[in-house]
């Protein structure tokens, strides 16, 4: 009786433990990490945060809708961040630690093309799908684990198109960029794309990110009488750079090719800093993404920015995950490559697929244009704007190699 | 296209930058001179000195824009808040570093990052602005400045007379300049070294400070603001004679003239070179400084 009581007792703890052991496994296999991978400290903190925002506000959806469920498991999303402090070096050291200790599944970020170089061969080998915000389209060819989350040869085009609508005496453009590879990718693309629709580039200058002051370069734009600027600068700076234009009394339109949110430009800094200018960007308006930014804007207490991209490289994701069935990286991969392969995405409020084919070759930028907006003597304006079709048009004639 | 047309573009493309040199020397020589004070009479490289000119600005936009005081209270608040914070740092911190040269230095780079971090954490990195505080600008054919930049230069002025005046014809400001001189001989002869150093912080912190808050309505308030100031304060330091005040301005000067025009004709990345290069250059043919003997 003591025997059976005891053999009763020792086969209950197994069968406890074991349940325990499966329980403890499933948890773990259900929730899914994300890395987040770029600057946030220094200097580009701010582009850390821009980053970390959308693909929080993701996992966060994602876990209240109940997660994703692909081959009978539920699937529960959770954002580690990783400091490259904007440096390869140091974006390999953490892509690594959040592989090999953190067990991430996806990742999202950098933001530069010499962090997202630095990690390629890295993800490649850990089967780490990795969506880059930079700019080059250097970054995919070779590594099928390299996704872009940004286009940027379609801003381009469709902002010189929009320039051209709205005042098409001007003719004499000025680049001002960053001295980063970016900046020089869009100095570059801009003086082909000027080229191409038969404007003059008067000239071009690069300043060091985060410069303060632009009246050097500025008085060089106003001396070279460009009629329009090419300004490719954050928020920071380029309120400061159009402040400073203003004081300059340069009558000049402003293209942006960033997001760069005219809305948060003009709480953080006034209206009265825009005052006066005509600026065009590529922002988001319509009612998805007015949607979207309100949810945003209430989580985060700010503006979205880089979320259209970000927030829709998880989008697509997840949506591989659903094709593929699978939570299985390789799988997952090879579902986002499928050519066929569309995604809905909230902050564009319609399907998405990836580009690159006819201009590059390769089909693994994601992303879309979304409404041309500026500002006009202190007002939101809304510009009319190019149909995708006649800017993809011109991409692929001023940008085809 | 006449020879007198392209004599007058010149003319107006080189007054501009001259112009430009005069404001950006104005403000480089106030936030070096408190550099050069500092390290004069406490032998720290405090290089946490960038941050009080960022907390001058972000002060201003706080209490301005945020708490809606008029800009001169903002101001001066700020000015005050700052000056008390530096000096308490200065108490807590830099009192047992004076005269180590290495740990003084290690310990500003840490506060400088401490105090970052710190705006960026109640802040956000989001760059803000403060409006400007006159709208108008000079125009005077072909160039056109800002009012708000061209009164700053006297104002600066003013702020370099009175630290010299202070410097030259008050007690505390003649036991300073001992204590710059030689640090022993004036402990010897009575003089209060704490009280010094902290004098010497507050002034520098202040006019650090002074520099942020009339720059606010100019440039991008952000964490990481302080550098654009520092790193030339740095070099006028080194470059300009340890205690040597005068040969301090004489390297602000230099740089900022240095910036203006090859930032202009060159490009802007172009003087990042030239400065460093500048920098390496006069270390290399005078360590201990490009001037002797000039005294403030």
């Amino acid at each position: 009786m003591i025997r059976l009581k005891r053999v009763i007792v020792i086969v209950a703890a197994l069968v406890l433990l074991v349940g325990g052991l499966s329980s403890s496994a499933m948890a773990q296999a259900k929730t899914l990490k994300i890395g987040a991978l770029g600057p946030f400290s220094g200097s580009g903190a701010e582009w850390g945060n821009y980053l970390y925002q959308p693909i929080k506000m993701w996992a966060d959806d994602v876990n209240a809708a109940g997660g994703i469920t692909v081959g009978g498991v539920t699937y529960k999303f959770d954002v580690v961040t990783g400091d490259d402090k904007w440096t390869p070096s140091e974006a390999l050291t953490q892509t690594r630690r959040m592989v090999d200790e953190e067990k991430i599944q996806f990742m999202v970020g950098p933001v530069t093309n010499g962090t997202s170089m630095a990690i390629q061969q890295f993800c490649e080998e850990n089967k780490i799908v990795y969506f880059s915000e930079a700019v080059s389209p250097n970054l995919v060819p070779q590594f099928k684990y390299t996704f872009d989350a940004y286009i940027g040869e379609r801003d381009i085009p469709h902002l010189f198109l929009v320039a051209k609508y709205y005042d098409p005496e001007r003719k004499t453009i000025f680049s001002l960029a960053p001295e980063t590879s970016s900046g020089h990718w869009y100095h570059n693309a801009f003086t082909k794309t000027a080229n191409f629709m038969g404007y003059k580039s008067v000239g071009g200058d690069f300043y060091a990110y985060g410069a303060s002051d632009f009246y050097p370069l500025l008085t060089k734009a106003k001396e070279s009488k460009a009629q329009i600027i090419f300004l490719y600068a954050f928020e920071g700076e380029g309120v400061t750079v159009l402040q400073q234009a203003r004081e300059l009394k340069m009558d000049v339109i402003y293209l942006t090719p960033l997001p760069v949110s005219l809305p948060l430009m003009a709480k953080n800094s006034s209206w009265e800093a825009l005052n006066g200018m005509t600026v065009i960007t590529y922002d988001g308006t319509g009612p998805a993404w007015d949607a979207f930014a309100k949810r945003y804007s209430a989580k985060f207490g700010v503006p979205p920015q880089l979320a259209n991209c970000l927030y829709s490289a998880c989008e697509a994701y997840g949506q591989a995950m659903k094709n593929a069935n699978s939570a299985d990286k390789e799988k997952v991969m090879q579902a986002l490559r499928a050519p066929d392969f569309k995604v809905f995405t909230q902050p564009y409020g319609k399907e998405i697929r990836f580009h690159g084919q006819e201009l590059l070759g390769y089909n693994t930028q994601l992303g879309a244009v979304v409404d041309i907006t500026g500002v006009r003597n202190g007002k939101y304006v809304k510009f009319p704007k190019a149909t995708e079709e006649e800017a993809w048009d011109v991409t692929l004639k001023a940008f085809k190699k | 296209m006449t020879v007198s047309y392209v004599q007058r573009r010149f003319e107006a493309v080189f007054f501009q930058v001259l112009i430009n040199g005069l404001f950006l020397s104005s403000i480089f020589s106030i936030v070096a001179l408190g550099f050069a004070i500092v390290y004069g009479i406490a032998r720290i490289m405090n290089w946490a000195h960038g941050e009080f000119y960022m907390l001058g600005a972000v002060g201003v936009w706080l209490f301005g824009r945020q708490l809606g005081l008029p800009y001169f209270a903002a101001a001066i608040i700020s000015i005050v808040v700052v000056t008390l914070i530096a000096v308490g740092i200065e108490r807590a911190m830099f009192k047992p570093l004076r005269g180590l040269h290495l740990p003084g230095f290690v310990a500003s780079y840490g506060l400088s990052l401490v105090l970052q971090g710190l705006v960026f954490m109640a802040f956000s990195g989001h760059p803000r602005s403060y409006p400007k505080v006159i709208n108008e600008t000079l125009t005077i054919g072909a160039f056109s400045i800002g009012w708000q930049r061209v009164v700053i230069i006297p104002l600066a002025g003013l702020c370099l007379l009175s630290v010299f005046w202070f410097m030259n014809r008050t007690k505390y400001g003649i036991a300073i300049r001992a204590g710059i001189q030689d640090s022993q001989a004036a402990r010897l002869y009575g003089l209060r070294m704490n009280t010094l150093c902290s004098t010497a912080m507050a002034l520098a912190s202040g006019m650090a400070a002074f520099a942020g808050v009339m720059l606010a309505p100019l440039f991008s308030i952000e964490p990481g603001m302080g550098l654009f100031v520092m790193w030339n304060a740095w070099i006028a330091v080194c470059l300009g004679g340890r205690g040597n005040l005068g040969g301090c301005l004489m390297v602000s000067a230099i740089l900022a003239f240095m910036t203006s025009f090859i930032d202009t004709y060159l490009g802007a990345y172009y003087s990042l070179i030239a400065v460093a290069a500048f920098f390496l250059v006069g270390l290399a043919i005078r360590p201990r400084g490009l001037w002797k003997g000039m005294e403030a």
